[in-house]
């Protein structure tokens, strides 16, 4: 707990071994100087053609970065192919709820995450 | 003239160049004064109503304010016909972001800060900011800009469709756009009684003498008694021309007799104080044959201006000179609202309007099975279809197949979606430009001989960044047949004879006309050895062609989109255009012309849009972060190039007009490439992914 005065030194992260088959994703308007229309940040562990592990984030579709944990769970364990990372991020984005204006946001998520996953998929060992 | 021409059509770099690049070049604001007074301008936050009270008591004690500026305490003006310029004339509010006052301090930041520790209290009534086609009460205006009549009708239309093999009928829209010139709109203002003249300005304008009569129309003074100097100016298109912040600068220099004043707006200001693009519905029927060839073209727009004044964008105008069809009808309606007064962005009408008729003629060429470049040659018309009288010159065809000659065209599979690459959807599209080659008279020139051999060319001219200043020195270098070292030419300052604005193309027609008049006239008088001290005037004459000639100048573009499989990300990749514009002044700067019409055609097609919150009335994207300017990784080498065949009826130059032209049908060869790319047509721009991702 941070008490009154105190100061941030430092922030730690724990190496994730999969962290180095990992990718960010910026979708914007622009080529340049434009905010994520959506972003996705992904991390994923392979073996044998299956997800040993993965965490993906997504921007830009919510009031904060949004984990989504029930793509992850849908992943785990399945193997790594364009079906499954489309399913995955369909279960996502199940609940998501739209307006008007940004509707588009739940395709172009969907089809940024799975296609972000399917190049770190193919991306390497 | 004795020797053929030699400066002109040499690729000389800006004579200003220099002072340019090394900050040396005094803009508007820059201007070096004693002791100046900042304003700073308070904006109306509803769009309409009455200003009921204005506390100003804060404002006003903070130390270093000099002066307030309300609508009670503000000098009265001569003249309130303008109502845009009747700056604190009234407590009425016609829009929001309607200048309700102002803070004069020894700062900018003073004035900034006690700008807003005021409290404006209104009386707010309904307001109505948003354009629709569907409106009840619009009107027919008396013409369209500048003076275009608002409708035309030739055969039968109805008939025209009814017999046609293959038919059209689409509707498409372009948004508010914005100027965004890198120089605001700036002013340095001196009042001096004991001068001569009064009241000098150091304005960033298109025109020094457009702002002298404005000024001193508005503020009840002789001409005489008001100077405008503009040497530089960062960037116009349209929009430097007198609005209210010009005024309200003069305002407070009348206000505070004997203190110079400076005003430059901010970015957002400029949202909201110095005109836009309308923006334009407009509906398009096309009927033809099955070999293509037009039997009927309807063009009809709706568009908006403001209840408080009238400007009516000639958005179909340039359909009545494109294609030949037995039958045509344009039409022009406006929406009056509650909102700023729209007004000149480059190729103003054309620009709106060819998005939309190039756009429906590509959709045509598909529905007939019939490549688009093919399409419009079947369509070309001998004559002006709408004056039935010869074009002066008229190379669209050339610059087509020129252009589908240095494109590869030949290639193309006309079957949407056919070609991929690397996750990509890759599409070629191809659209028509046009611009009328306009020439109005009252441009004077002088050339006087001074000591040391050298020659002054005067002329009220200004160079809003185009390169006029080297052009004009070119062509004048070659009406002498003298080396362009020993040529002064002198522009920017309404101490120079007077001349038309700088808009419309017709700079180098208008101005480059006088300076031949007036070269001519001083060789006529005293020959090749004048003696210092000799002068003699030009000016633009006029024209006998003009009324057996219809003048345009035209052009092709053609682009490759390629847009992202999965995310409809949009991407130019490939640009180029060939235009017929008649004689080339000077390569180099002209290249730059074309290329940036371009590119701002490229940004109008993929970014522009000025999105306003019909609850409020502004413009919430009012800054160069959220009105997106295409960047530098947008935009792809962009080919320029032009014919370089002369218009020998335009003008003594041959020159055609080269400012606005790039601009025109840009959006269309874009918005035709990504159908082409997808299967998918925009017909409302911008092409922003949200309208292809999921469906390409």
């Amino acid at each position: 707990m941070l008490v009154h005065g105190d100061l941030i030194t430092a922030v730690e992260l724990p190496p994730l071994p999969f962290g180095r088959r990992s990718a960010y994703r910026k979708v914007r308007d622009r080529a340049s100087y434009a905010f994520a229309l959506v972003a996705v940040a992904a991390a994923l562990d392979l073996a044998d053609g299956r997800v040993a592990d993965v965490r993906i984030a997504l921007g830009g579709v919510a009031h904060r970065p949004w984990r989504t944990r029930r793509a992850e769970e849908a992943l785990r364990g399945a193997a790594a192919t364009p079906e499954s990372f489309t399913r995955a991020a369909e279960a996502e984005l199940a609940e998501a709820r739209p307006l008007p204006g940004n509707a588009f946001k739940v395709r172009l998520a969907r089809n940024l995450a799975a296609r972000t996953l399917l190049e770190l998929a193919g991306a390497g060992p | 003239m004795s020797a053929p021409p030699h400066a002109t059509g040499a690729p000389m770099g800006r004579i200003d160049g220099p002072e340019k690049v090394t900050g040396r070049a005094p803009y508007a604001f820059e201007h070096p004064v004693e002791r100046p007074g900042y304003v700073h301008l308070v904006q109306a936050s509803v769009a309409r109503g009455r200003v009921r009270a204005m506390h100003t008591a804060r404002a006003e004690s903070t130390e270093g304010v000099l002066a307030v500026l309300t609508p009670t305490s503000a000098p009265r003006l001569a003249s309130t016909a303008d109502a845009e310029l009747a700056v604190l004339q009234s407590d009425r509010i016609a829009f929001r972001g309607q200048i309700v006052g102002a803070v004069v301090a020894e700062t900018l930041e003073i004035a900034r800060h006690a700008a807003d520790l005021i409290r404006v209290e209104y009386d707010r009534e309904p307001h109505e900011v948003e354009l629709r086609a569907d409106r009840p009460d619009l009107y027919a205006p008396d013409h369209v800009n500048p003076d275009f009549p608002t409708n035309t009708e030739a055969g039968n239309v109805s008939a025209g469709l009814a017999s046609a093999a293959v038919t059209l009928d689409a509707t498409y829209t372009t948004p508010t756009y914005h100027n965004n010139p890198m120089e605001p709109h700036a002013t340095t203002v001196v009042w001096d009684g004991d001068r001569s003249p009064r009241l000098t300005l150091y304005d960033s304008t298109q025109s020094v003498h457009r702002d002298r009569e404005t000024v001193a129309r508005v503020f009840g003074l002789g001409l005489g008694e008001v100077g405008v100097i503009a040497p530089y100016v960062g960037g116009a298109f349209g929009c430097k021309v007198p609005h209210a912040p010009l005024i309200l600068a003069v305002l407070a220099a009348r206000a505070l007799l004997g203190r110079p004043i400076k005003l430059a707006l901010t970015r957002p200001q400029m949202f909201s104080l110095v005109g836009y693009r309308t923006p334009t519905v407009q509906r398009l029927r096309l009927g033809a044959d099955r070999e293509g060839r037009l039997t009927a073209i309807d063009h009809e727009v709706v568009e908006q201006t403001a209840r408080i004044a009238e400007f009516a964008e000639q958005t179909a105008v340039a359909t009545r000179i494109m294609y030949a069809a037995p039958n045509r009808r344009t039409a022009h309606r406006l929406a009056k609202l509650d909102v700023p007064v729209p007004a000149w962005m480059r190729a103003p009408g054309e620009c709106p309007g060819m998005f939309a008729l190039e756009s429906a003629i590509d959709e045509l060429a598909v529905a007939c099975g019939i490549d688009p470049i093919e399409l419009r040659i079947r369509n070309e018309p001998r004559v002006d279809p709408e004056s039935g009288r010869p074009f002066s010159s008229r190379h669209l065809v050339v610059c087509l197949r020129e252009g589908a000659r240095r494109f590869g065209w030949a290639d193309r599979d006309p079957t949407p979606r056919a070609r991929r690459s690397d996750g990509w959807l890759v599409g070629w599209g191809v659209a028509a430009s046009t611009y009328p080659v306009y020439a109005r008279t009252g441009s004077t020139a002088i050339v006087r001989f001074v000591p040391d051999e050298r020659y002054q060319v005067l002329i009220g001219a200004t160079d809003i960044g185009t390169g006029t200043r080297t052009a004009l020195t070119q062509i004048a270098t070659d009406a002498l047949d003298v080396p362009a070292e020993v040529v002064d030419l002198r522009i920017g300052d309404t101490e120079l004879p007077a001349i038309n604005v700088a808009g419309g193309s017709m700079g180098i027609t208008v101005w480059g006309s006088a300076l031949v008049d007036a070269a001519r006239a001083f060789r006529d008088r005293f020959g090749d050895t004048p003696s210092p001290g000799a002068e003699a005037t030009g000016e633009l004459p006029e024209n006998p062609a003009r009324r057996r000639f219809a003048m345009h100048a035209f052009g092709a573009q053609l682009a490759e989109v390629r847009v992202r499989e999965g995310t409809g990300e949009v991407r130019v990749t490939r640009l180029l255009g060939v235009f017929d514009v008649g004689r080339i002044v000077n390569p180099r700067t002209a290249r730059s012309q074309l290329v940036g019409g371009m590119t701002m055609g490229l940004s109008m097609a993929l970014y522009e849009q000025s999105l306003v919150d019909p609850r409020f009335g502004h413009v919430v994207n009012h800054d160069l972060a959220w009105y997106h300017i295409a960047v530098s990784a947008d935009v792809p080498r962009i080919e320029a190039h032009w014919l370089d065949v002369a218009d020998s009826h335009a003008n003594p130059m041959g020159t055609k007009g080269i400012g606005e032209i790039g601009i025109v049908g840009t959006a269309a060869a874009i918005a035709n490439a990504a159908h082409h790319a997808t299967g998918i047509r925009v017909r409302d721009l911008p092409i922003t992914l949200d309208k292809l991702v999921g469906r390409s």
